[in-house]
């Protein structure tokens, strides 16, 4: 039998809890500065750093400067600089997990309020079909190879070609729509301009600012439109077996009815039909655990913290939060 | 000349249905003590329902269905009575007979045959007859049914539920239902009032999630016959009266649970049912199964089980997510056979005889019904190799092979109790040699 | 919590500065007040010219590459870029009779006497240890030379701001006024204090069109109708007499202007020097000499770049951002019109 505080927890409605919890975040990491906050450099959220008034930085930034480093030094002290800084991104991130995505990534904060603003208005959100999601998933993969080997060209020849200028330093950071509108949050428009010093910086704000319109566009019509292409969720998931925080499936509770892949805002096929595998964490997953919310079977999906059950899908919870949609929340 | 063939057959057909409604009934209520209180409202709806004098259940207008995959919500939401029109009575299935195929299922046999006999009670309330096209029999009547006159609407089912495909097909179907729907009743088809519906049958679903909850007891709290008449009861019944009955035998079973109550013994051997429909007054197997000391405590039929367990979920509560997720409540987790490859069904067979502590299956399959049937194998097979022993059934609605079924059912019953008794001994063996050493 | 070394990119993409000494790459220039008599006293990094290791990785200076036009880009030395342990610095001629001091004041707000050497060579040495601490921010350098010739007691100051910062120390000091904005030296008889000429970051902060706030203090207190002065890198002079609370405002004009678009360059600093004089009747005595008139000199110089207006352009930024928007919701709204159509027939690739 289940406590009685773990029953009502699951009888919770967690999206509404993230609701909040979003805000906090977006608060505390977009305005931080205000009160002084910095939680950190090397946060694995998009905390941007072009953002004066961040509580905390986004560790790409950081990844991407490091990469410029010839490589005869990462023997000296920088690389064991190098290595506390994977460290440190790697202790914040198995602590959440990739509930930075869902909970804390103030960019996701913001495509998810994009998206309560066209439920607002009345209009379907967009889905695309397995292969598409396939087919898109790949994206990220190539962004985070792109923005480790540019760099590393910087400070290193590849193959005895010349190295890249400066301008190609924080190659993901300059398309990047984090850049481009979080600094906005306090006034600071500054970010929205095409750079024309250089060939590169202009090829690159073009795409930042184009990538920008897109994000605004896509992310309307689409839930969690950028978390598709995120080079950070890419990362995150080389680490994710490693979470403290983990999302697990039990199969054979699993009456396959795709209610958690209609919830999943990023279509995750296989929290549905996968049966076999334990830990269901996928590299687009945010571990926002609206597929928790929508599973009505007994203990099916979970949420644990270093074992310990978090937060567990229950028949009487998804009745009551089903009523509650109903009923105009 | 016709007509007047037609009346005399309903006549005889009527009183033949009223006697054997009452002796299913009688035993039901008579043979079994301690019947929970509030079954008293399902035995009477049943003794109302089905006499001699068939009327109408509601004065609001009938869209009939077959099959659990035609979304309920979505007849609600125009305001029109859901009738599931899936019928157990021998006598009609005598009538259908007539003009059947010999081999044909019983369960279709007798739909057709009620269809048949009891055209004239419907007049105008009757505005659709939805059938899913999922076995070929429920295909194929549809047609009959339309040379009769009905007016037939055929609901595109695909054949597998795997591709993506199919779900956006099977998405696709539903939504133009939606919109013939509102055609046919001329009820414009808004998301409040869709959701409104999808709350009322998902408080209907959550009321028989309580009580299966409440069959996983150590001991059973209620008796499967009892169960099937409650499920059974949700094919006509008006959906508010019914949730004010089952929250009142929810209400009841919780009491008995804190008193330790056991409806039948409290060694009695713990079956599942699975395969085709029990529909009353065809309880014949579930009845024979507790008459010989076994207790129903689970069941996996589109009769009961099926029809109340899977629930919609929607993100959003717009039209163009609230029918897809309709769709997909009826298609994805479905365990209907005429589905192919149908491996859920053996998983969710496998789990809920673990979740309910199933001591034996029994598996009825209609002579006529092939999905089951063919299924039969297979479902054997993985029980089998879940060391969970299985009873394989054939039957149909006549009373005739009560006596060998009997004998058999016992049988099975009776080597439940002797592996239980087996197992017992090994284990004090086994802890005496674990002591001695 | 030290991550990277190494510099970041501030605002508008311009390139962190560790260490913004500001050296001087045209000594000798003559100033507005040589006509009074001495030339004003100045800090510098070199003696003469710029010396120093370049800074490959921020690769700006060299040799023009492939016959094509000279690079206009000063050579960037290394002291701009880290922070070093020890700092030396020089200032032009001394007069031998008068009395030299130089004083440096820690962000901490400590004053030190650096070691002074006088004679040919003046310079002056102090020790910057690394770390966040109270040695992270702006360390103010001073040289004062008082001296009494003829009746008039001739004060020249020096100033110079060393910014000894790491980005890998942090950046929580943006809310700290005593580190962020200049902070003067009491003991020093004429200063200048320029404000933002850092960001929160401590990173170089000043651009082209910027105005600058500049506030004359003798001995910590404002001074009024001093005569202020700054001149940019390519001669531009301006002069302004200080308001009653001391403070005169410029405007420091665009004077980069690469005759190609190529040739531009965004990191491209040059050097201005903010000047202050003061004359007045004044009767005392100076180590027993007596005078009747005081006169003084101070100068401050800082580096500016290119504003970010003159490479940036919002507009074709916000019409690069609408025209994508207008795509992508285009394409999905097309999309989905053309999905309302029947299904698609299926097409064999052959």
């Amino acid at each position: 039998m289940k406590s009685k505080l773990q029953t009502a927890i699951n009888n919770c409605n967690v999206s509404r809890f993230r609701f909040y919890v979003q805000i906090f975040s977006f608060a505390l990491l977009v305005y931080g500065g205000y009160l002084a906050i910095n939680i950190g450099d090397q946060l694995p959220t998009f905390a941007c750093v072009f953002d004066q008034m961040r509580g905390g930085a986004c560790y790409l930034m950081g990844l991407q400067h490091q990469m410029t480093t010839p490589f005869k030094s990462y023997f000296s002290g920088r690389g064991i600089g190098m290595l506390t800084g994977l460290l440190t991104f790697f202790l914040f991130f198995i602590a959440l997990n990739k509930a930075w995505c869902g909970f804390v990534c103030p960019l996701g904060t913001l495509q998810d309020w994009l998206s309560s603003l066209r439920r607002k208005f009345g209009i379907r959100y967009a889905t695309y079909s397995a292969q598409n999601f396939k087919g898109l998933g790949t994206i990220k993969y190539i962004l985070l190879a792109l923005l480790i080997l540019l760099p590393m060209a910087i400070g290193n020849s590849f193959f005895g070609l010349p190295k890249l200028n400066h301008d190609f330093g924080v190659p993901f950071c300059m398309i990047c729509p984090g850049r481009t509108l979080l600094p906005v949050f306090h006034g600071d428009f500054s970010q929205f301009i095409i750079d024309f010093s250089s060939k590169t910086k202009m090829v690159f704000t073009a795409l930042g600012m184009a990538v920008t319109g897109m994000l605004l566009a896509g992310a309307f019509a689409k839930k969690r439109f950028f978390c598709l292409f995120c080079p950070m969720s890419a990362f995150h998931y080389i680490f994710h077996k490693a979470g403290l925080l983990r999302l697990t499936k039990d199969g054979s509770k699993c009456t396959r009815c795709g209610n958690c892949y209609r919830a999943c805002d990023v279509g995750i096929h296989a929290i549905a039909d996968d049966l076999t595998h334990k830990n269901i964490i996928k590299d687009d997953c945010m571990m926002c655990l609206k597929c928790i919310e929508a599973c009505p079977e007994e203990d099916c999906l979970k949420a644990s913290f270093f074992a310990m059950p978090v937060y567990e899908s229950s028949a009487q919870g998804f009745f009551k939060r089903m009523q509650g949609k109903c009923h105009g929340k | 000349m016709e007509n007047e063939r037609l009346r005399r057959v309903r006549k005889t057909t009527l009183l033949h249905l009223a006697m054997e409604a009452k002796n299913t009934l009688l035993k039901i209520e008579e043979e079994f003590p301690d019947n929970p209180a509030a079954m008293d409202y399902f035995y009477t709806l049943y003794k109302d329902v089905f006499n001699d004098e068939p009327k109408l259940p509601t004065d609001k207008k009938i869209i009939g269905t077959m099959c659990v995959q035609v979304p309920q919500e979505l007849i609600h939401a125009v305001g029109a009575f859901p009738l599931r029109l899936c019928n157990g009575a021998s006598a009609y299935d005598q009538v259908g007979a007539e003009f059947m195929p010999a081999k044909s299922c019983p369960v279709v046999r007798a739909t057709m045959g009620m269809l048949h006999v009891d055209q004239a009670l419907w007049g105008e309330s009757l505005q659709a007859v939805v059938i899913p096209t999922t076995c070929d029999q429920k295909k194929k009547s549809c047609q009959i049914l339309a040379d009769m006159g009905y007016p037939v609407y055929a609901l595109d089912m695909p054949a597998t539920k795997e591709s993506e495909a199919s779900r956006f097909y099977w998405q696709e179907s539903i939504k133009k239902f939606t919109l013939d729907m509102q055609k046919i009743t001329g009820v414009k088809i808004t998301a409040k009032r869709v959701q409104a519906a999808i709350a009322k049958v998902a408080s209907a679903s959550s009321l028989y999630r309580k009580l299966q909850e409440l069959r996983k007891s150590d001991y059973a709290l209620i008796l499967g016959k009892d169960m099937f008449l409650v499920t059974n009861a949700y094919f006509f019944d008006e959906i508010d009266r019914w949730q004010q009955s089952v929250s009142r035998l929810v209400a009841e079973l919780e009491e008995r649970k804190r008193n330790g109550f056991s409806a039948g013994k409290r060694q009695a051997p713990r079956i599942l049912f699975t395969g085709s429909p029990p529909i009353f007054p065809n309880l014949k197997v579930p009845i024979l199964v507790e008459q010989a000391g076994g207790v129903i405590v689970a069941d996996e039929t589109c009769s009961s089980g099926r029809l109340l367990y899977d629930s919609v979920a929607f993100d959003e509560a717009t039209l163009n997510d609230m029918i897809p997720a309709l769709a997909d409540r009826s298609l994805k987790p479905c365990t209907c056979p005429c589905l192919t490859p149908n491996k859920d069904r053996l998983r969710k067979l496998i789990n809920m005889a673990k979740e309910f502590e199933a001591d034996g299956v029994v598996y009825q399959a209609f002579s006529g019904c092939l999905p089951y049937e063919m299924e039969q194998k297979q479902v054997a097979k993985a029980l089998a190799e879940a060391e969970v022993p299985m009873l394989y059934v054939e039957t149909d609605y006549s009373p005739e092979d009560m006596g060998q079924l009997s004998t058999r059912i016992e049988a099975f019953i009776e080597s439940i109790l002797a592996r239980r008794r087996k197992k017992k001994v090994a284990q004090l063996h086994q802890k005496a040699g674990e002591e001695g050493s | 919590m030290p991550s990277f070394s190494g510099g970041i990119p501030g605002l508008k993409g311009s390139v962190c500065f560790l260490t913004s000494v500001m050296p001087f790459l045209l000594l000798g220039v003559a100033t507005v007040t040589e006509a009074q008599g001495l030339p004003p006293l100045r800090l510098a990094l070199s003696p003469t010219a710029p010396v120093g290791e370049e800074c490959l990785a921020h690769g700006q200076g060299g040799p023009a590459k492939g016959g094509k036009a000279v690079d206009d880009r000063r050579p960037v030395l290394e002291s701009e870029h880290r922070p070093l342990p020890v700092r030396t610095y020089h200032f032009n001629a001394h007069r031998r009779l008068a009395d030299v001091k130089a004083y440096v004041r820690h962000p901490d707000g400590t004053v030190d006497v650096p070691e002074l050497r006088l004679g040919a060579n003046p310079q002056l040495t102090f020790k910057t240890p690394f770390g966040d601490g109270p040695n992270h921010g702006a360390h103010n350098v001073y040289v004062v030379e008082q001296g009494v010739e003829g009746d008039v007691l001739v004060v020249r100051t020096a100033k110079w701001i060393v910014m000894h910062h790491s980005c890998g120390w942090g950046h929580d000091q943006k809310f700290n006024e005593q580190l962020t904005q200049p902070q003067p030296l009491e003991s020093i008889p004429m200063e200048i204090l320029i404000s933002d000429l850092w960001d929160g970051n401590f990173h170089f902060r000043v651009t082209t069109g910027q105005k600058l706030s500049i506030t004359v203090l003798r001995n910590g207190h404002p001074l009024a109708k001093a005569r202020v002065s700054v001149r940019s890198e390519q001669g531009w002079v301006k002069e302004v007499d200080a308001d009653k609370d001391g403070v005169a405002t410029f405007q420091l004009i665009r004077d980069y202007y690469p005759t190609r678009w190529q040739e531009f360059h965004r990191t491209r600093r040059g050097e201005f020097l903010a000047t202050a004089t003061y004359e007045a009747e004044e009767h005392g005595e100076y180590k027993g000499i007596p005078y009747g008139r005081v006169r003084y000199i101070t100068t401050h110089p800082w580096t500016y770049g290119p504003s970010s207006w003159d490479y940036a352009s919002y507009s074709m930024g916000l019409l690069i951002a609408v025209i994508a928007m207008a795509l992508t919701g285009g394409g999905v709204f097309i999309y989905r019109e053309r999905r309302k159509k029947p299904y698609q027939e299926i097409v064999f690739e052959e």
